[in-house]
């Protein structure tokens, strides 16, 4: 490896705590009165029933005849109501069925939402939701509807045109458009027959998709839901309405800080009492992973989506940091061998760290591997990972839950773990002992010779 | 080069003390029966239990081929199928002793064991993988000059010191939740935390004397088998 030079090293420290800053505090400007988001901060990790506290929410399904439904028709209701909570971002939720009431009680994570309150959230999920596309700006000629024709919608972002709907047709939804497109100028999209949105069409659909801009974010998942889910038999009353505090009893956010900055510090402590210059390089890498970490948990990008923070995505965090630790310990460990060896500074921080990397590798690909296997099995059914791995892992289930964010986390915790001791140490360390005043061997772990 | 079997003597041991716990665990568990949590819980209730159990059996095979890919290539040079077979009982080991921690301790069953027993399986995973790595390396070193034993007994000493004392930080920042959550009202954490520490733990002392040592003795016994089986079949020819 060539040496790195002394600047790069300090250029290297400074992104690191400038990445450190921006993944807990974030970037945004505004534009008049729109709020442009560069990067997101700690405040958009939403938080799970058991650290965060939640709402209840009691649904009536409201039969003809004010009968109870069948056992059937309520577990139909439950799977589609979990779509449109999917598309929502609420993945941490329960919904048990009264079987002699016929009443659906739903507990879920709190739901934060500029646009619009959890109370209308949760009356627009409740409506039965019948989606139609029509030719024109009449409903009177339906080319698909949620129940049949469209096989999935995607939402998507742009900078341009902000939130919109990708829709996938079936092949018969596709023969449908085809037809009814031709010669039209605009289509018009309908819920329960309320006209949401018109797009203007400059030629026939024939490719069996079509792209719909919609007005806000939630109008757009709150469609895609729709859409993905199809109509419900019944439309859902609401009957009570209740917040509830964390599960896991009151301040548990403020337990897990407290935890967090104690682990990093001692951390920093050991490494740099034990360790010295390699471990103060190790501390700035390991400040950089738990940055990583916190950026993985955010989304860090304004289109990513962030997590939903529960106790097992702490568990997660537990384990990404002993790896991190751990990798800085060996490598340290090794160039202070390598310096009671007689190898001067420079053959000994090559060396060093050249030896902890087969087994820095080693273990990331173990981990990873599993990481990657629990998102695919416990994965959210339209997930980025979910559907690479779609051929492979026969679970299709729309469930992003514990496991699947467990997973996510340890995941982008060992990648950035390794990134973080493999690469950004190395060039600090290097470039720490371009300077003379640093070039001693004692700062090394080893015995002055001067 | 040290004779001293510090590591590698100590499996019987290990392995009489989880095999205690076990049956106590079994015990607890056949008295109390099985404590599942029926609160809020996403994985679960969402899915129905079958269904969860078999995406479970589905991670575990699917694991378990991508993993026997890897040491296969990894450690192809070592006795990798015993390799494989001592990590894997070691990692089942670890899990069934989570297992049985939570039955004593009476924590209920929710998504939080699931994650606990990921969790508790990629730190031994890790472990293990890093002895395994550390051996490699001696081994290269070391092949005409010392036992299989002795080069794992090193191993293990020199993969020992980081991973006990990054292990000690982590177990610290558990236990300061453990202690905050009593002060700040979040008992929960308590009560979630604790069998999430003694999981790692065990699994910790699992990976440092079970793994290596197990992997000695299965491919001790794989070697003097295929011994036995050539020398049989010259001893036909004669």
């Amino acid at each position: 490896m060539k040496k790195a030079g002394k600047p790069i090293s300090i250029i290297v420290i400074l992104l690191v705590f400038a990445f450190t800053y921006f993944s807990v505090f974030g970037a945004d400007n505004y534009f008049g009165e729109k709020r442009i988001i560069y990067f997101k901060d700690y405040s958009d990790i939403r938080l799970g029933m058991d650290v965060g506290g939640g709402w209840q929410t009691v649904y009536t399904p409201e039969t003809e005849n004010g009968s109870v439904p069948t056992m059937e028709e309520l577990e139909n209701i439950k799977q589609k109501l979990m779509t449109r909570m999917q598309y929502l971002r609420l993945t941490d939720y329960d919904i048990s069925i009264n079987e002699e009431s016929g009443k659906l009680t739903v507990h879920h994570q709190n739901y934060d939402n500029n646009e619009i309150t959890v109370a209308e959230a949760f009356y627009d999920m409740g409506q039965t939701g019948l989606v139609q596309i029509c030719s024109g700006s009449t409903n009177t000629n339906v080319l698909a509807d949620s129940n049949g024709g469209i096989k999935r919608a995607d939402v998507m972002y742009d900078a341009v045109n902000g939130y919109y709907i990708r829709i996938y047709f079936t092949s018969a939804g596709s023969d449908a458009m085809a037809a009814g497109t031709n010669g039209v100028s605009s289509l018009s999209v309908w819920v329960d027959g309320q006209n949401v949105a018109s797009p203007s069409i400059s030629e026939a659909i024939t490719n069996g998709q079509i792209n719909i801009t919609m007005s806000s974010e939630y109008e757009a998942y709150h469609l895609a839901g729709l859409m993905n889910s199809g109509s419900l038999p019944y439309k859902l009353s609401t009957d009570t309405y209740d917040a509830f505090t964390p599960t896991m009893g009151d301040n548990v956010m403020l337990t897990l800080i407290i935890s967090a900055g104690m682990l990093l510090a001692a951390a920093i402590i050991v490494l740099i009492v034990k360790y010295k210059l390699p471990g103060i390089a190790a501390s700035i890498a390991l400040i950089g992973q738990a940055a990583g970490l916190m950026a993985v948990m955010t989304g860090f990008f304004s289109p990513v989506n962030s997590i939903t923070f529960t106790l097992p995505v702490a568990a997660a965090i537990l384990i990404s940091m002993f790896v991190g630790i751990s990798m800085a310990m060996a490598t340290a460990a090794n160039i202070k061998a390598e310096i009671n060896n007689d190898r001067t500074i420079d053959g000994a921080v090559i060396t060093g760290y050249q030896k902890t990397l087969p087994g820095l590798i080693g273990s990331t690909i173990v981990l990873a591997v599993i990481a990657i296997v629990l998102m695919g099995t416990f994965g959210f059914g339209h997930s980025f990972t979910a559907r690479i791995f779609s051929n492979i892992f026969f679970f299709g289930t729309p469930v992003e839950g514990h496991v699947y964010y467990f997973a996510y986390v340890l995941f982008g915790g060992v990648l950035f773990s390794a990134f973080m001791n493999a690469i950004v140490s190395r060039i600090i360390l290097r470039g720490l002992s371009g300077f003379k005043a640093l070039r001693r061997p004692s700062l090394y772990g080893g015995v002055n010779n001067d | 080069m040290t004779d001293k079997k510090v590591f590698t003597g100590k499996i019987k041991l290990v392995l009489l003390i989880s095999l205690a716990v076990a049956v106590v665990g079994a015990v607890v568990q056949l008295i109390f029966g099985f404590y599942a949590e029926s609160g809020h819980s996403s994985v679960i209730t969402s899915d129905s239990m079958g269904m969860f159990v078999l995406k479970c059996l589905y991670a575990v095979l699917i694991l378990a081929i991508l993993l026997f890919i890897y040491v296969w290539i990894r450690f192809n040079k070592l006795r990798w199928f015993s390799a494989f077979i001592s990590s894997a009982v070691t990692a089942l080991i670890a899990s069934a002793l989570l297992f049985f921690i939570y039955t004593i301790i009476r924590v209920p069953f929710s998504d939080f064991f699931f994650a606990s027993l990921a969790a508790v399986f990629c730190y031994t995973a890790y472990n293990v993988s890093m002895i395994f790595e550390k051996y490699r390396e001696r081994k290269v070193e070391l092949v005409d000059k010392a036992s299989k034993e002795e080069i794992m007994n090193l191993s293990i000493g020199q993969a020992f010191k980081p991973l006990l004392i990054s292990s000690c930080i982590i177990y610290l920042a558990a236990v300061v939740a453990i202690v905050v959550s009593l002060f700040t009202g979040s008992f929960g954490i308590a009560r979630y935390m604790l069998p999430l520490l003694l999981g790692l733990a065990v699994s910790f002392i699992l990976s440092i004397f079970v793994a290596g040592p197990l992997w000695i003795k299965i491919s001790r016994s794989s070697s003097s088998s295929s011994q036995k089986k050539s020398s049989g079949k010259n001893g036909k020819k004669k």
